[in-house]
């Protein structure tokens, strides 16, 4: 007792920090170490889903072998029609105009972003894609350059889809539609009907004018993708799959879900 | 007073060192991911280069800077525990031979660009997510691209390997791992090695 009592009385307050300073260089050290090394090379420590990780949903295909059908279709259309008008496109317009086109199709679609915040209840994107769009219409040329984006006005594009999701609905089964595409069940009223009529500029705009723009953007569009389906057609094993996979978690990193929102997992 | 100083650098060093070696570990990575891309473009827009010495050099370098052995063994997924390991090894190789390949094919569309770093997110012990964005010339919008960035322990040289490249949420090895579960459940791991040949000699 008496030694334990000496053993108190002598830690002095100096004594005490001395210990306590080297203790914590050890500590640090010990956790530095930690950090540098940390694990070995195991696989398992590297194991990782990037959807997952970015609490995003995985694909659902229950209706694969019907989906593969109208994919094999949707392939030769695309072959024999749409490749060929993008590949016309990209050769007789330089990457300026390429641009201008892809920026001006985009801020014609920015309306719908607007209504679609509104749906949301976020007065923030409200007022961004609303200023986008006005500031990209009269400054940037009718949209054809995007000014708005260097005053920080680059809202993420919103659809009825992404409404959807924002109140907890997920992706559901994926479905390919014959001439369009793949696309998920959430999301698929969204390019034939949703888009156009959500849009308040198809109310105002010639119709003629909005089916030429659809056109173009369509064109564009496919112009841009070149480069993957290219990638895919000369290395994939199964285009199906690797087609569907970049559809599908290219429009999930898109999508925002509510807070501790889980999907829903099928087996 | 003293006392108190004391006590404040013990806390200091104790908490604050290990953060600030995360900083030092980001700006690292950071450096590494601008000195690939740098070296890449200098490949693909060196006008003085021919085609196909384009090709070899940037086969090199993305055999020099890709995670191969770890990514073939990732896109094997669920199946990795059935299959032998003379198997692995072997279809590790041929999967390496094509992976670098259509990577260096792929780096022609990519002249022009120029890519910022964003942020780095630690996902895991020795693993990192390096976001950027690449943007094309004459074009506002960029595009985002993720590297998933290991750091190897026991590597004598340079310490960091990709392991997947994830263009707009899209990440080529989930693809790859879907892709190739499919065609093992239904043709086993053999069908798969010999459509990897097959479309290795296709695009040579």
């Amino acid at each position: 007792m008496s030694l334990i009592k000496l053993v108190i009385e002598s830690i002095t307050v100096k004594r005490f920090t001395k210990c306590f300073l080297q203790t914590a260089l050890i500590l640090n050290f010990a956790l530095g170490e930690v950090l540098a090394k940390g694990s070995d090379d195991s696989e398992e420590k590297y194991s990782y889903n990037y959807n997952q990780f970015n609490v995003k949903c995985t694909v659902y295909d229950p209706y694969e072998k019907l989906n593969r059908k109208i994919f094999a279709f949707n392939s030769v259309v695309d072959t024999f029609l749409l490749r060929p008008v993008a590949k016309i496109y990209g050769r007789f317009t330089n990457d300026y105009t390429k641009n201008r086109v892809g920026s001006f199709v985009d801020n014609i679609s920015e309306p719908l972003s607007t209504v679609n915040y509104s749906l949301q209840g976020n007065p923030e994107g409200i007022l961004k894609s609303f200023w986008r769009f006005a500031i990209n219409s009269t400054f940037g040329i009718a949209g054809m350059f995007d000014v708005a984006s260097k005053f920080g006005l680059k809202p993420p594009q919103q659809t009825l889809g992404s409404t959807l999701a924002h109140y907890g609905t997920g992706p559901g089964p994926y479905i390919v539609l014959p001439f369009y595409g793949g696309i998920n069940a959430r999301d698929a009223s969204d390019p034939i009907i949703s888009d156009i009529l959500l849009n308040p500029l198809t109310y105002s705009l010639d119709k003629k004018f909005m089916l030429t723009v659809t056109g173009v953007s369509i064109v564009d569009m496919r112009y841009k993708l070149m480069p993957l389906t290219d990638y895919v057609s000369k290395n994939s094993s199964d285009p199906y799959i690797a087609v569907r996979e970049a559809i599908f978690n290219q429009r999930e990193a898109k999508i925002v879900y509510p807070t501790g929102y889980k999907c829903q997992t099928f087996k | 007073m003293k006392v108190i100083n004391r006590i404040l650098l013990c806390i200091y060093v104790l908490v604050f060192n290990p953060l600030a070696y995360a900083d030092e570990e980001a700006e690292k990575l950071k450096v590494y991911v601008n000195n690939l891309i740098t070296d890449g473009y200098n490949i693909v827009n060196d006008a003085s280069l021919p085609a196909d010495e384009k090709v070899k050099r940037s086969s090199t370098l993305i055999r020099a800077n890709l995670h191969l052995d770890w990514m073939a063994k990732y896109t094997l997924g669920r199946h990795k525990k059935s299959i032998s390991a003379a198997k692995i090894k072997e279809f590790t190789e041929v999967y390496s031979r094509f992976i670098v390949q259509a990577y260096a094919d792929l780096s022609k569309n990519y002249s022009d660009v120029k890519a910022v770093v964003k942020k780095v997110n630690k996902v895991d012990d020795n693993v990192f997510l390096v976001s950027m964005e690449i943007f094309k010339k004459d074009s506002d919008s960029p595009v985002a691209v993720d590297y998933l960035v290991h750091k190897l322990v026991n590597a004598k040289q340079n310490p960091y390997k990709v392991g997947d490249i994830i263009t707009e949420g899209v990440s080529i090895l989930n693809s790859q791992q879907t892709e190739f579960d499919n065609i093992i459940s239904n043709n086993g791991i053999d069908a798969l090695i010999s459509n990897l040949k097959e479309k290795l000699s296709k695009n040579n």
